[in-house]
């Protein structure tokens, strides 16, 4: 990583904890880990992946709302 | 003039991110506990960044095109963690052996995964987010 990449990422680390206090706690549990096992990483891995962009950024749609609107809704059921 | 206060876990994960390649010259320490840290930091960096660029889009003041270029930023990034992960559990399972292709090919995957952070960034950054 670059020294502005890391840079960046402490500045991150230190607005996350003022946003967010629990942040500071998960952090903890980061750093007090002992010696990390492959379900560790795979425990890791499945955090980041079940977040999905929509969880955090909810005020920003990624499909306007006239091509929503103008989308083919489900038939209407028969009978 | 503004006060700068870096709390500890800021020092400490600057510290840890430095650590693996001090390590890999000097031979010391647990390198696969402070690799890991640094990997399960970087999340939360990257979740704030995009939580900033959320608040501008509250604000009205980002577009569609350019939110599908920040999920799109964001699901390169997901996918270069996810390789992360997968090699540092083949690097954790390796521990106690000297195995430096795992810890290689570990190195090479955190440094691709730096790289889209770094896109990332310069997207935020020329949409509007102000990123220290």
């Amino acid at each position: 990583m670059t020294p502005a990449t890391l840079a960046l990422i402490v500045g991150l680390i230190e607005e996350a904890i003022k946003v967010e206090p629990l942040i500071a706690t998960e952090l903890s549990k980061i750093f007090s880990k002992t010696n990390p096992v492959p379900a560790d990483y795979m425990a890791l891995k499945l955090r980041v992946l079940g977040i999905p962009f929509e969880a955090l950024a909810p005020d920003a749609p990624t499909v306007a709302l006239d091509a929503a609107l103008a989308a083919p809704s489900d038939p209407p059921s028969a009978g | 003039m503004k006060k700068i206060i870096l709390p500890l876990g800021s020092i400490l994960l600057a510290v840890c991110l430095m650590m693996p390649a001090i390590l890999e010259m000097t031979g010391c320490g647990t390198p696969q506990k402070t690799t890991y840290t640094a990997i399960a930091a970087t999340p939360v960096t990257v979740e704030t960044a995009l939580g900033f660029y959320n608040e501008l889009a509250k604000a009205g003041k980002t577009t569609v095109a350019q939110n599908q270029k920040v999920k799109a930023a964001y699901l390169k990034y997901q996918a270069s963690f996810a390789v992360v992960c997968d090699l540092g559990a083949v690097y954790a399972a390796t521990s106690g052996t000297n195995t430096p292709a795992a810890s290689a090919a570990l190195q090479q995957a955190v440094l691709n995964m730096g790289a889209t952070i770094g896109d990332f960034q310069n997207l935020l950054t020329s949409f509007g987010v102000k990123l220290k």
